[in-house]
């Protein structure tokens, strides 16, 4: 029973049950439990904020979100990435009010503090006539996140004394290095954003762990007669390289779809068995905990040319019913330019708030957030099923770590990502 | 109202009647679109169509350009085709059950080519109203279009359109439909 004290969010916390196979309805919409996530699992996590190619020359600069906050990611005259908080310590005015840009300092337009992309406070206007006695230029200096890169990813965190971004993505860069780091990628223009109605968990499951939706969900590729070049099958693996990391890979025996002109630079990048397998891949869907996602579509017959691109997702929560998508293109850099203008016509077609398979995604993902946002499920647990693959046996030969399954349809991803999850909103175990 | 190059008072009457032409074929276009008429809408189309609308985003104005590669669309007619295809299935969840959508045109503005009598260059604005399910609340989704239009008969078609967005982040979860 539970102890008269307890909050709905204690409660909806207690019973998810990620071992089983059941989480509660009442985890995805619950505006208590959102504040919850906003304190714990977005104050601690190493959340994703810019690909180095956004931010190449010194000063450049770009402003993107973590947790409920806006931040400046800032390539420093020293070479080095900085995340702070997009707020003036002096009085919360906001200090940049661009996407994106060139600078190596920021003025606030409300009382004219200068700070250097350093985070020092630089520039104080009429200082000895408004501070005489001096200023304490040290508590007024930006306040900076932790920023680490990965192949190109740069995460930053608000927790300055856990992991390392290595140590939390784990098992996980091994794939990294296969999705984003085969070669140097380049981000295509800017993402697009746009806002979906929907609670970020379902979209972060989504990338995860289901394969199985394919078919059903993209039905108008076979109504199309499509399907000949898409994978509706589960043939390939299901990965969960640490839990709250999950991917599911798509094999092919074709061989490599990437340009011939760029295999030597893979080759160089990857290890002979990552090598491999990249050139067995036919679609790579996954995500790095809590909310970062990406996919290497199934790669399509386009004029006769094989092609599919790289997107990375955020699921940026907005509140505990809608997110706002960030959906990055990347290609290989060094590939020829016809093939990156095949992959970026591609990825117009087929993802991205226009393309044909995402649509039918988010109006999934809204109506899914509809139906869990009754109150009657914060009262009393009402259980969904991820029970697909308990108990399965892992393969033992595969090249990569972590936990590894024959065939796409497994959730046990998404029972990993709820087990991760309980570690943050419920540190001291389930209650 | 178009304006002739070398500055020589325009036939009002002339200019009228062009003005009226390319307005009607726009509102019959918006038309089209709004009743889903998808396969009349491609009629309209050139078979050279280029139909794009970049991404905009947010930087200053001190002449930075706000649209990068990125782009929401970048059809030709076999793309477009395509996804007329997919509206006309019953399995596309993302128009099943389709939205109602409500389309202004207005703002029409055309400039002649000195040297190409067929062809017009032509700036419109939209405002979508778009509304889905029991959902009270509508989106609401502006742009400018920058059309070019060739003459065919009576009427035109378009050879080209740039949808320029007046969004940063959209506020519509898709763009299924067309602009």
């Amino acid at each position: 029973m539970d102890a008269p004290a307890s909050s709905p969010v204690d409660r909806i916390i207690a019973t998810v049950r990620p071992d089983d196979g059941l989480v509660p309805m009442s985890v995805h919409a619950n505006p208590e439990l959102h504040r919850h996530e906003l304190r714990t699992v977005f104050a601690r996590s190493w959340l994703f904020v810019a690909h180095a190619s956004e931010i190449p020359e010194v000063g450049d600069f770009v402003s993107r979100e973590m947790g409920d906050r806006s931040v400046i990611v800032s390539h420093g005259k020293d070479g080095v990435i900085r995340t702070f908080l997009n707020v003036c310590p002096h009085r919360a005015m906001q200090l940049c009010g661009e996407d994106a840009g060139n600078s190596q300092v920021f003025r606030c337009p409300y009382h004219g503090f200068t700070f250097v992309n350093d985070g020092t406070l630089s520039g104080v206007p009429f200082r000895k006539d408004a501070y005489p006695d001096g200023i304490d230029r040290e508590r007024l200096q930006l306040t900076e996140a932790r920023t680490e890169t990965y192949q190109g990813l740069i995460f930053a965190t608000w927790n300055h004394t856990g992991p390392s971004l290595e140590e939390f993505l784990g098992e996980a860069r091994w794939y990294l290095d296969i999705v984003v780091g085969r070669a140097e990628m380049e981000v295509i223009g800017i993402p697009q954003k746009f806002i979906v109605p929907t609670a970020w968990k379902i979209a972060a499951e989504n990338f995860i762990a289901d394969a199985y939706h394919t078919a059903t969900v993209h039905a108008f590729l076979a109504k199309l007669k499509l399907t000949e070049s898409f994978d509706f099958g589960r043939e390939g693996f299901h990965v969960v390289p640490t839990d709250g990391h999950g991917l599911g890979i798509g094999i092919q025996q074709d061989g490599p779809w990437y340009p011939e002109s760029i295999s030597e630079e893979v080759r160089a990048r990857l290890t002979p068995e990552q090598f491999d397998l990249l050139g067995q891949v036919k679609n790579f869907h996954g995500g790095i905990y809590p909310n970062l996602a990406f996919l290497i579509p199934n790669v399509i017959e386009v004029g006769g040319r094989r092609v599919t691109g790289t997107t990375i997702r955020v699921w940026q929560p907005v509140d505990e019913q809608r997110i706002r998508v960030y959906s990055w293109l990347l290609v290989e850099r060094n590939a020829p330019q016809d093939w990156k203008d095949l992959v970026r016509r591609t990825y117009i077609l087929t993802f991205g708030a226009a393309g044909m398979l995402e649509q039918d995604d988010t109006e999934v993902w809204e109506a899914v957030t509809a139906s869990t946002r009754a109150l009657a499920y914060e009262d009393e647990p009402r259980y969904l099923d991820y029970t697909m693959g308990i108990g399965a046996e892992e393969v033992r030969d595969f090249p990569g770590p972590g936990k590894v399954f024959a065939g796409k349809f497994s959730e046990e991803s998404a029972r990993g990502f709820y087990r991760r999850w309980l570690q943050d909103v419920a540190p001291g175990g389930a209650r | 109202m178009s304006s002739d190059p070398e500055d020589r008072p325009v036939d009002v009457l002339e200019d009228l009647a062009l003005t009226r032409s390319v307005e009607r074929f726009l509102i019959l276009e918006a038309e089209l679109l709004d009743d889903a008429r998808y396969r009349e809408w491609l009629d309209l189309l050139d078979d050279r169509i280029h139909y794009t609308a970049p991404v905009r985003t947010t930087r200053r104005t001190d002449g930075r350009v706000d649209t990068t590669q990125m782009l929401w669309f970048d059809e030709n007619r076999a793309t477009l085709e395509l996804r007329v295809r997919r509206l006309e299935t019953d399995v596309n969840w993302a128009e099943e059950p389709p939205s109602r959508t409500r389309r202004i045109v207005g703002n029409v503005r055309i400039e002649r080519r000195p040297d190409e009598a067929d062809v017009v260059d032509v700036r419109s604005n939209l405002l979508c109203h778009r509304n889905r399910g029991e959902n009270p609340v509508s989106d609401l989704i502006a742009a400018e279009r920058r059309d070019v239009l060739t003459r065919r008969g009576d009427s035109w078609r378009l050879l080209k359109r740039e949808i320029r967005f007046d969004h940063g982040t959209l506020g519509t979860k898709n763009l299924a439909l067309l602009f």
